[in-house]
């Protein structure tokens, strides 16, 4: 099995899982009183503060740890929509955490306005400045597209809104974004940033939320008095310590040889969604008239796990970040490629000649 | 004084002298039912008596799923005594604004008469109630039932089941289930009629997904509390398909593939036995359900084809799925394998000579025996 799904999950990391394994012993609820609470409870502190520093994180920031990213993005949509009267923006290319979130407060009576996209997935950055004014409260920029791949100025947007209002609340899911690009947040001047560590070869079921004043945030989870008292609930120690050990060995590593060779490789009429500018590791590609889906399961029996960008399928409705920037001929034939180190270049020319064949069949057999 | 669950068959009356064979035979179905449960099960005279339970709501929502039983409810049973009926009667603390008391004496030893016990026990209950009298439209009754065996049910609800007749002892059906809304209720349909089925899955991998096919096995572990199934049969009809879709006039696509499932169906009823196959074809619903269509596949059967919603509308159908709890699995959005290589024109009234014609373009039989041969059975148990 060739592994080429990627941005969808990846496979826990042996010194990630050892981790988690050795970190299971540590039963002990932090928030006990003896000794081996307390030694507990230090790692998790001392992992707070290794991802924090990993992130760049500004003075006075603090990461609170999650049960998922998606729990983390509603966590801040939840803290920061609360007025009628001001206005909220996120981007039509957002994560369905957000944008299903979003929906729900559209539908509650809230004014949230959607950003267009460009044809890459990333947002059109004129259009998002010339829908800011100060009646804004909030923005929910993607760092890294999870479609296309595509990569948002976060840097930009925050100093063209900040300027504009400084009270302006801007958050960025960044969980496409850790370990494929350069995060500095002290940089990019986000109040918060989503991350997740079943993405980064961690565990699944932990994200974490960097939140730059922990003063503004209004807790989604109530109970106990755990992570500052800002989600409750007891921690969950062998992810945290294991969502660590994952970032601790993050490299960025360039895939842009093995993305080209993809590319070289393919043939038919498609779409190629993900451009130069796009992170490497995921390529969202959209071939006219065939079915992703079919495509997908064809590679399956090859041995080659790819994903699709929409559920080409009557009833499921298209993809809603492609549909937005991608001819409707091409949508149903939507796929996404998305690998780690693991895939080698001689991978990557095998999957594209499958692929490129196997819409060649699709046609045969059913255009 | 104890508490029992009343169970009441209508039909199987009728039955004269096979009588006894649909009683023992809903007594078994009865048991298979209720096996998770710690109870007993008792044959009174023209009713089966549930007792010794711990869980009440438990054992009447699966009777309620047992086909041939007409009406079940729970009860106290008292021995045939005035002194002690009227004892338990007086007890009843009623919060409704009408009432009235309805007898039944079978046992007619019993030394007062039906309308007479019936006044008296009303009056018992007017002493130590807040109520009326309704004979017309009481909201509560209570129903004093008075058996040949010398016990007495009484009980104020009476929760009908679907009536029907038993499932058979055998597995005589082979119901042809989709991942639609249709075919789950004709399966139940034609339990209701007591046939006992196992089910059978076309799918089209890869141009259905896995999904599809986990979906049909969530609809075909719904249904066979009341199908009764024990296997699923899953066949690749890709191959197939692909060939028809080929070589073959492309409007008589789904024709050829309904006749081919028709082909499939009945090989697997001459191996393992089953008697006759169920669809849930609906008359002029799509192309291939209209009475030609109906007609071309036909001509391919040796075995009884039961359409048991041949008559329904759409909505009579999703009303009995939603009724038996298929219907949110049914809407699932995955593709059958009905609806990939869907022409765009299919004929409405083929004929069975052209489609005989167009599967002469291609190796039928090769291609039915490799479905044959990689044939997937599942244990539904």
């Amino acid at each position: 099995m060739i592994y080429f799904d990627n941005a969808s999950t990846t496979k826990i990391s042996e010194q990630s899982l050892a981790s988690y394994i050795e970190a299971s012993e540590l039963f002990f609820n932090p928030s006990s009183l003896y000794k081996q609470s307390v030694t507990v409870k230090s790692k998790i502190e001392s992992a707070r503060a290794s991802i924090l520093k990993f992130l760049k994180g500004i003075a006075g920031s603090t990461l609170i740890f999650t049960g998922s990213a998606t729990e983390a993005n509603n966590a801040v949509l939840n803290s920061s929509i609360t007025r009628k009267d001001k206005k909220y923006i996120i981007s039509a290319g957002e994560h369905s955490s957000i944008y299903t979130t979003a929906k729900k407060y559209l539908e509650a009576g809230y004014n949230i306005e959607f950003a267009p996209l460009t044809k890459n997935g990333s947002v059109n950055i004129n259009r998002l400045k010339n829908m800011i004014d100060k009646d804004t409260a909030f923005i929910s920029i993607i760092h890294v597209s999870n479609e296309t791949g595509a990569v948002n100025d976060i840097k930009e947007i925050c100093r063209y809104a900040k300027n504009i209002n400084p009270n302006i609340i801007i958050h960025s899911d960044g969980v496409q974004a850790l370990g494929k690009i350069n995060v500095d947040l002290k940089s990019l001047g986000v109040d918060y940033y989503t991350i997740s560590a079943h993405k980064i070869h961690g565990p699944k079921g932990i994200g974490a939320l960097y939140i730059a004043n922990k003063n503004k945030f209004k807790p989604f989870i109530f109970g106990g008095e755990q992570e500052m008292g800002l989600r409750a609930g007891t921690e969950n120690t062998s992810n945290i310590l294991a969502m660590k050990t994952a970032i601790d060995n993050l490299s960025i590593i360039d895939y842009h040889e093995r993305k080209q060779t993809i590319i070289d490789n393919l043939s038919g009429d498609y779409i190629l969604v993900s451009d130069d500018t796009c992170v490497d590791n995921i390529i969202s590609i959209c071939f006219k008239g065939v079915r992703g889906e079919t495509i997908e399961h064809m590679l399956e029996t090859n041995g080659y796990l790819i994903g699709t960008g929409s559920a080409c399928n009557s009833k499921a409705g298209y993809n809603r970040v492609l549909s937005s920037i991608v001819p409707k001929e091409y949508l149903s034939g939507a796929i996404r490629i998305s690998f780690d180190d693991e895939v080698t270049k001689d991978d990557c020319k095998n999957l594209a000649i499958l692929i490129s064949n196997a819409v060649k069949q699709y046609n045969k057999r059913i255009n | 004084m104890n508490r029992v669950i009343l169970i009441r068959f209508n039909e199987i009356h009728l039955k004269g002298g096979n009588k006894k064979y649909f009683i023992k035979l809903l007594h078994n179905n009865i048991k298979t039912a209720l096996k998770d449960f710690d109870c007993k099960i008792e044959d009174i005279q023209n009713r089966l008596v549930v007792r010794d339970y711990n869980d009440e709501d438990g054992i009447v929502e699966n009777l309620k799923c047992v086909f041939g039983i007409h009406s079940i409810s729970k009860a106290v049973e008292l021995d045939n005594d005035v002194d002690l009926i009227e004892e338990f009667v007086s007890n009843i603390r009623l919060d409704s604004k009408t009432f009235k008391c309805e007898v039944n004496r079978a046992d007619k030893s019993f030394p007062i008469k039906s309308n007479d016990f019936a006044a008296r026990l009303g009056e018992l209950i007017l002493k130590n109630n807040k109520i009326k009298v309704d004979i017309h439209s009481p909201e509560t009754i209570i129903y004093v039932d008075i058996r040949e065996n010398g016990k007495t049910f009484i009980f104020h609800e009476i929760i009908y089941a679907y009536s029907g007749l038993p499932l058979g002892e055998t597995r005589d059906g082979l119901l042809l289930l989709s991942g639609g809304i249709d075919s789950p209720v004709a399966g139940f349909c034609m339990a209701k009629r007591g046939l006992r089925q196992d089910i059978l899955h076309f799918d089209s991998f890869p141009y259905t997904s896995p999904q599809a096919k986990e979906k049909v096995i969530t609809l075909a572990r719904a249904i066979k509390k009341f199908t009764g199934s024990k296997y699923m049969y899953i066949c690749s009809m890709t191959k197939l398909q692909e060939e028809f879709h080929i070589k073959c006039n492309t409007e008589y696509a789904i024709n050829l593939l309904r006749r081919s499932m028709i082909r499939v169906a009945n090989i697997l009823c001459e191996k393992y036995r089953y008697k006759t196959i169920v669809t849930g074809e609906s008359l002029g619903q799509v192309a291939s359900q209209t009475i030609e269509s109906l007609t071309t596949t036909n001509a391919v059967t040796k075995y009884p084809v039961l359409r048991p919603l041949i008559s329904f509308n759409k909505d009579e159908i999703i009303d009995i799925a939603k009724e038996i709890g298929t219907y949110q699995t049914s809407i699932l959005p995955y593709e059958d394998c009905c609806t990939v290589f869907l022409p765009r024109n299919p004929i409405i009234k083929p004929k069975i000579k052209d489609a005989e014609r167009e599967e002469e373009k291609i190796n039928l039989d090769y291609l039915i025996d490799e479905v044959i041969k990689n044939i997937e059975i599942i244990s539904l148990e």
